[in-house]
Order: structure tokens, then sequence, then C-alpha cells
């Protein structure tokens, strides 16, 4: 049998959307942990163990794979991953994936395009099959 | 080789731009061949000694008379461009320079006729462009509304009628539906309000303690229910659209007590300053304050700085404050630091 994912994140400001990927993601019961996270803010505190996670201690939770939302308030995901970037490799997570609303704008296509650290984009909604999408192509020994 | 007077005669003389010189009692002194063919004058001799009056009749109405007057008194050029009716060219439009020089004036003008038309032609596609976008966003949301109503009706049913016979899951789904319904009502309705702004343009003198005393009133429940204190001193009367000067009030008293601090009451100083063209009017909050990284940002539509969950909003209200000031040919803008309540300036012309 193949081993799960420890840790996936979901970064979107709109709750319904977290539940609606929490539940996609759950059903295809691939990663041990689903977190979310509501805003860019919240969840530089979460990589870092930071705010109200700094219980956490030092030990990173370094998720495998990022799903982040654009268009949030007071940092949008491009401003989250500049900060991000920032971040040393032991606090960074594995694969960042951008999610896009349905009828994406095409500067984001390209924004998407041309950020290394972004690994794909991907347009809401979230479906099963593009959740196995990732797996094949970024953790092929995994589930 | 010509010598220099003969080479400045021959430029001037030959130069496609009008070239007239007047004495201090604006008679005519000299003129180029342009400059006489724009008068129709046979030659210079039949003009030199003319009063400017002669050769250009109705020039006292247009107000050009008391601009040379000007220029002879003050010494200061002055470039102007004004429209002239030349018998011989119909009417046209001169850009000109009037200038000191020891004898008098000195007028050098310019035929920029097709300039104009062409900016005006600009400026048409310009307006035409604006209309067809004000249009299409107001299309489009009031469209939008009818499916949308739909929606809500039957979601609402669903709600009261059928939500004994879903599971926690279906309950759950059937909650975020109705929330995103209501949440696209608001979205729709704020976005028409926002397209209507500056579409009829009835000014009237409004007075402002009036106005202000009708939004306290509006806002009656929402001002008791945070146990807010609005204070306000004499405000001008000033030319405005009424309804829209309201929403524009109304939306940043809201906005101060909507993004209070949790532990102190808030408190709004509204007051306002005459300045040279205009009004200049400042509304003092105790709030949470704002970053100054996004103090431009908040003037951009559907910018939005918190999560709903925190607090609710569309990102509309103060680009839509920001639209009405414009209107009014004034400008908005916050000083504010986080934490430290915020002051929101704005300005109406008088």
């Amino acid at each position: 049998m193949k081993k799960k994912l420890n840790c996936v994140v979901l970064i979107d400001d709109d709750y319904p959307t977290n539940c609606f990927n929490e539940m996609v993601i759950e059903d295809e019961n691939i990663t041990e942990k689903i977190q979310i996270l509501q805003s860019g803010r919240e969840a530089l505190d979460y990589l870092t163990n930071q705010g109200k996670f700094s219980q956490n201690g030092l030990i990173y939770p370094k998720p495998e794979l990022i799903f982040l939302d654009i268009n949030m308030p007071a940092m949008n995901g491009w401003e989250f991953i500049e900060e991000y970037n920032k971040l040393p490799d032991e606090q960074k997570g594995k694969i960042v994936v951008v999610m896009l609303t349905a009828s994406p704008n095409p500067d984001d296509l390209k924004k998407a395009e041309s950020i290394p650290q972004v690994s794909g984009f991907l347009n809401k909604p979230l479906t099963p099959a593009m959740v196995h999408d990732i797996l094949k192509e970024h953790f092929a020994d995994y589930v | 080789m010509l010598t220099n007077a003969a080479f400045l005669s021959e430029f001037f003389d030959n130069a496609p731009l009008v070239f007239t010189c007047f004495d201090e009692k604006l008679c005519i002194t000299n003129a180029n061949k342009a400059g006489l063919a724009i008068i129709k004058a046979a030659s210079k001799e039949a003009v030199i000694g003319k009063h400017i009056e002669e050769i250009s009749p109705g020039i006292r109405e247009t107000g050009r008379l008391e601009i040379y007057d000007n220029v002879l008194k003050t010494g200061k050029p002055v470039h102007l461009r004004s429209i002239v009716t030349v018998p011989a060219l119909g009417s046209k439009h001169m850009g000109a320079f009037v200038f000191r020089i020891e004898s008098g004036i000195a007028i050098i003008a310019l035929d920029v006729s097709e300039w104009v038309e062409e900016e005006k032609k600009i400026i048409r596609q310009l307006e035409q462009k604006n209309k067809e976008l004000e249009q299409y966003a107001y299309v489009a949301s009031h469209d939008l509304q009818e499916p949308l109503e739909t929606i809500s009706s039957f979601v609402g049913l669903m709600n009261i009628k059928y939500q004994d016979q879903l599971d926690d899951r279906g309950k759950k789904y059937l909650g975020f539906i109705v929330q995103a319904t209501l949440r696209m009502k608001r979205l729709v309705t704020e976005l028409l309000e926002y397209s209507r702004v500056g579409k009829k343009e009835n000014f009237a003198t409004i007075n402002l303690n009036e106005l202000l005393q009708s939004v306290v009133t509006d806002l009656k429940d929402l001002i008791e229910k945070n146990n807010a204190r609005i204070e306000y001193s004499k405000l001008p009367a000033l030319s405005a659209n009424e309804t829209e000067l309201k929403q524009l009030f109304q939306n940043l008293i809201s906005n101060a007590i909507k993004f209070r601090k949790k532990d102190t009451s808030p408190l709004i100083v509204i007051s306002s300053e005459k300045k040279e063209s205009c009004w200049q009017f400042e509304l003092k909050d105790n709030g949470i304050g704002i970053d100054k990284k996004f103090h431009e940002r908040i003037f951009t539509i559907f910018q939005r700085l918190h999560n709903r969950s925190e607090y609710e909003g569309t990102g509309i209200g103060l680009a839509l404050c920001k639209k009405i000031v414009e209107i009014h040919g004034g400008n908005i803008w916050v000083e504010s630091e986080a934490g430290n309540g915020s002051t929101f300036y704005f300005t109406i012309k008088s």
C-alpha cells in the first residue's frame, strides 16, 4: 500500500469554498490532515508557527500541497507568494497550486505561469480528477 | 548673404504664422503676410495706424481686449486660445502668444482648427465609450437580478419546507447556498447603485446640517446598537446632488461604526473647512484604523481588507464614495494608522 500525504493546506478567504475543497479532498482519502486557513497572513503564521500557531513549537508543518486562492482581502495570493518565497526552506511546503476563478483573467494565467514557485494552476471548483492529476504529477509514490 | 535686419524682415513676412504688432493704444504698427490675410487687408499701408477694434470688430465682446491691456500693463506674456471669425476664412480656432515689446504688444498666432477638431473627435469617442461602459454595468447588474430572485426565493422555500428532510451535510450545503445568494443579492444591488451614480446631474443647494440629521435618523438602529456618538458643528450649505451626498455621508459613517474597536464606543467627529475653491470635510473616528499600505487600495472597487467572517461587506462602499466625490469635482483620501482611528477627508467644489 502506498503512503498518504501528511498535510494539505487550503488558503481561501471564502469559508464555503474551503469546506467544498475539504470535502472533495476528504472523499479521496489522500492525506492525514487538511488545514484550512482563511487569509494569507494566517497561512504564513501557520507555516512559520507564529501568531495563533506559536504553540506548535519548532517543528514546522511543511505541508506537501498548498491550494492557494488569488482574490483575497488585505494580502492576495500573489502577495502571499512574495512573502512565502522569503521563508527559509525548512518552513516552505512542497507544491503550491494556484486556484483561479471559473473564467480566469488571462493576466492571472500568465502570472501563474511566470512564477517558478507555482507548480500549477487550476480553475475552480476543485474536482476529484484534479486531485488525482496533481498526485500523479508530483507525488507518484503516494496513494 | 542678407543682412541681419533684411533676414529678419524676410522671415517675419513669409512665416506661415500670424505676426502682428500694436502700440500702447492698441493701434496696429506692423503685420506680416499671414497677418494681413487674416484681417483681409490689401496691404500694410491700408491698415497701419488703425485701432484694433476697427480691424477686428467685436473683439471687445470676446474679452481679448482686456487681456491685451493686461499684457501692456504687467508685461506678463499670455497664451490664449480663441475662436476668431475671419470674413475670408470663416470661424477659426487660433492659438496665440501675446507678449510685451518696447513699442506695445506683439501677437503670434497659429490656426489650430484642425487640432481642435481632432480633439473634439477624441472627446466624443471617449464620452461614447464611457456611456457604453456605464450602460453595460447597469444592464449586467439589472439583468442578474431576475435569475437571482428566482434562486433566492426557491432556496428560501427549501430552507423552510424541506430542512427536516436533509441530513447534516445537506443542511450545511443549503446554508452555504442561502448565504451566497444573500451575498450576491447585496453585490448586485450595490453594483447597480455604483453604476447609477452620476447618471442624473440634478444639483441643488443643500443644507448639510439637515442632510446629516436625516442620515443620523436613517442609521438610528446601527448607532444605538453600537452606542455610537456622532458630533458635528455648523456645516455649510452647498450645491450638490442630495441623494449622492447623503449616500456618501451614510457610507463613511456606517464604515466608521462597522470598523470600531471592540472595547471603545464609536465617536465620529465631522467638521468642514472652507478652502480656496472647495469645501473640505473631515470625518474623524476612533476605530481600528488602517495600515498605511492600504490607504489607496481601499478606494478601489471590490478591494477588501478583512475576511467576511470578521466584517461583512462587498468592497463597493468606498469606491462609491470616491465616484460621488469625483462627480462633485473633489477628492477623497484617508489619514490613519493601524490601531489609531481613521480620518477621512473629502472635498466638494464650491
